[in-house]
């Protein structure tokens, strides 16, 4: 969106019935971290801080702690693809830990952050601060949805 | 998803921004996600009522920008029937985002899709 904000519309190929029972890929397409969820919004994300020191899920787990919460998120997690131009962009996920679960992925937000620079990914300026990192890191916004090609086409 | 050449952000629907994201919570729990929104937003909601509290967002690359995206939780609607089958079938979560939309386009209200609401909120 003109704001910087994005929505990603996931869907698989094809079903889990499509790969022969107990063959790599129909393993591989089982274990996809969104093969739990049911259709709808699967996750919201704010923009992460991939070089904090300590790590972004250590600052939110203090937090979480004072706030007198067991809530907890789980250590950074890299992730990357290659663009069809051939440029590898990388970034780095910082997610609760019951993010996996079937319900619960959209209780709270996920916090993904650009380690190749973010302009790679989402073409314009990143400047932005957190309260966590002092200038540093601002909020993004990142819905991830699975199936929302109706609504896309509307 | 590059957000240049401009006509990559441009919708046919108008859709200017993200106005709002509408994370739903069982009164049971309320509170607990209360704490834990505050603790991860890292500052106390701007908004509060019995049921309902907002806290504003920024986005990257805007020290000020125009429209604050905001975070709202709030108990479902007794009223809405798709707000409390989503409390029974899911627990908390999101259940509906609002897009700011260019007023001229005549959209408003919200689109319930068989995979999620959006809600859009004419400037």
């Amino acid at each position: 969106m003109p704001d910087g904000a994005y929505l990603e519309l996931i869907s698989f190929t094809h079903p889990e019935s499509h790969y022969p029972p107990s063959s790599p890929t129909r393993n591989a397409r089982c274990r996809q971290q969104w093969a739990n969820k049911a259709c709808g919004w699967v996750a919201y994300s704010f923009l992460g801080a991939p070089r904090a020191t300590p790590p972004l899920s250590a600052l939110l787990n203090e937090c979480l702690t004072s706030a007198g919460s067991s809530t907890r998120y789980a250590p950074e997690d890299a992730g990357g693809r290659t663009r069809p131009d051939g440029v590898e962009i990388r970034w780095e996920i910082t997610p609760p830990m019951r993010w996996a679960e079937k319900e619960g992925g959209t209780r709270l937000p996920f916090f993904c952050g650009d380690v190749t620079p973010r302009d790679l990914r989402v073409s314009r300026s990143s400047r932005t601060s957190h309260f966590l990192l002092r200038d540093a890191i601002r909020y993004d916004l990142l819905m991830l949805t699975h199936s929302l090609a109706r609504l896309a086409s509307r | 998803m590059p957000a240049r050449p401009a006509s990559n952000t441009e919708h046919p629907n108008g859709a200017l921004s993200i106005a709002h994201l509408r994370v739903l919570a069982p009164p049971s729990v309320f509170a607990g996600v209360a704490t834990e929104l505050t603790a991860i937003v890292g500052e106390p909601p701007i908004e509060g009522s019995d049921g309902k509290l907002v806290w504003l967002l920024d986005l990257p690359g805007k020290i000020a920008p125009r429209w604050h995206p905001q975070l709202v939780l709030c108990e479902p609607d007794v009223d809405d029937e798709d707000e409390l089958h989503f409390v029974q079938t899911h627990g908390t979560g999101l259940f509906e985002i609002g897009v700011r939309v260019d007023e001229t386009r005549g959209k408003r209200g919200w689109s319930d899709t068989p995979f999620g609401r959006v809600a859009w909120i004419p400037v």
